[in-house]
């Protein structure tokens, strides 16, 4: 090997050395990507994109069905009504008649009224009109994105909308409104009160209770009797069972109003 | 006509036996830093995975329960697991620059 020859290898070697004395320093201390778990990129994906949206829909479930519980059992102390009803009140209570005029509640029409104001809505998203099916309530709030804000785009586009199933039926009022008939076309024409009270002995259901489901009493001095009906089906709302409050006019026809 | 000298042959040997050095070096760095860097990534692509993919399940129970009309409790439990690989597998480049932040855009209607 001559001069020139020995030089060139050893500055070769040398600048071999360098390199890997390089590569190790970089490899262990800055963000080559030969060091990062291989697929991290689409695991990220899945994790802050896929899985955060799955979480907010989750979120969304959960306040969907919390409102429409809440509503539920607003409605149903109310007698499915979301003021006053248009029979009037008695005691506080809606009623569902006067005489033979009977003033029963549009209760999925007002879910839908009631369900988009109780609703918690922080991004003022518009929904469309929440629809009723079984015990199943749903609504769409359009789309939704996630996106990265670092120079790497990422992003996400999901249907926000919810589809829960509030484990109860608006069935129960047609089931009520079907047993109030019966107890008052029974009895509205016993003419003591005592008869109209021994008169629903024979028919009033075990599910419903005179003014009060915790305390019954059964009213004296009037015709109009409120009542407090537990659920058919005993629904429960959060480990209480959902309570209707209505009120019923046993007036006779031959009664003066 | 070629000389050849002792010296000459003596270089020559030293050659030989460089050359094997170096090689012999080259393919240990070539497999230390290569190969097994290949497989301490998958194994830790593994790990991430699978940490990743129980994350995913937690989400389908607490799916189901929320279906079922439970509470779906653990769900904040499963919002800290997914929050704490968010910190973890984002890219480095991302990661540099701080946490990854997400923008939420929505057709308002």
């Amino acid at each position: 090997m001559n001069k020139k020859g020995a030089v060139v290898l050893h500055w070769i070697l040398f600048g071999i050395i360098a390199a890997i004395g390089l590569f190790l320093y970089y490899s262990n201390t800055s963000d080559l990507p030969v060091q990062a778990p291989l697929g991290s990129w689409q695991l990220e994906m899945i994790n802050s994109f896929l899985y955060k949206s799955e979480l907010d829909l989750l979120d969304l479930d959960l306040s969907a069905r919390e409102t429409g519980w809440k509503v539920v059992s607003e409605l149903a102390g109310r007698g499915g009504f979301l003021e006053q009803s248009s029979c009037g009140m008695e005691k506080g209570v809606n009623r569902w008649n006067i005489v033979d005029k009977w003033c029963l509640p549009d209760e999925k029409e007002n879910l839908k009224t009631l369900f988009f104001q109780l609703f918690p809505n922080p991004e003022g998203r518009g929904f469309s009109p929440l629809a009723i099916a079984g015990q199943r309530i749903m609504s769409s709030g359009g789309m939704k994105t996630l996106k990265s804000t670092d120079h790497y785009l990422r992003q996400y586009t999901y249907d926000y909308s919810f589809n829960v199933n509030l484990h109860y039926s608006f069935d129960e009022y047609a089931q009520l409104a079907a047993e109030a008939r019966k107890m008052v076309d029974t009895c509205r024409g016993e003419e003591a009160l005592e008869a109209v009270a021994e008169c629903l002995k024979l028919v009033k259901p075990e599910h419903w209770h005179y003014t009060s489901c915790d305390v019954p009493v059964v009213p004296q001095e009037t015709r109009i009797w409120p009542f407090c009906v537990k659920s058919p089906n005993n629904v429960e709302i959060e480990g209480k069972v959902v309570e209707y409050n209505l009120a019923l006019d046993f007036t006779g026809y031959s009664d003066p109003v | 006509m070629k000389i050849i000298s002792k010296k000459a042959m003596m270089d020559d040997l030293f050659d030989v036996l460089f050359t094997v050095m170096v090689a012999f070096f080259a393919l240990l760095f070539i497999n230390a830093a290569l190969v097994k860097s290949i497989d301490d990534r998958n194994e830790r692509s593994l790990g991430e995975m699978t940490a990743v993919l129980q994350n995913g399940h937690k989400i389908i129970v607490e799916q189901e329960a929320l279906e079922q009309g439970g509470d779906a409790s653990a769900l904040l439990g499963v919002r800290a697991e997914i929050e704490k690989h968010s910190t973890t597998l984002p890219l480095k480049a991302a990661r540099k620059e701080g946490e990854v932040t997400l923008l939420v855009e929505g057709q308002q209607k």
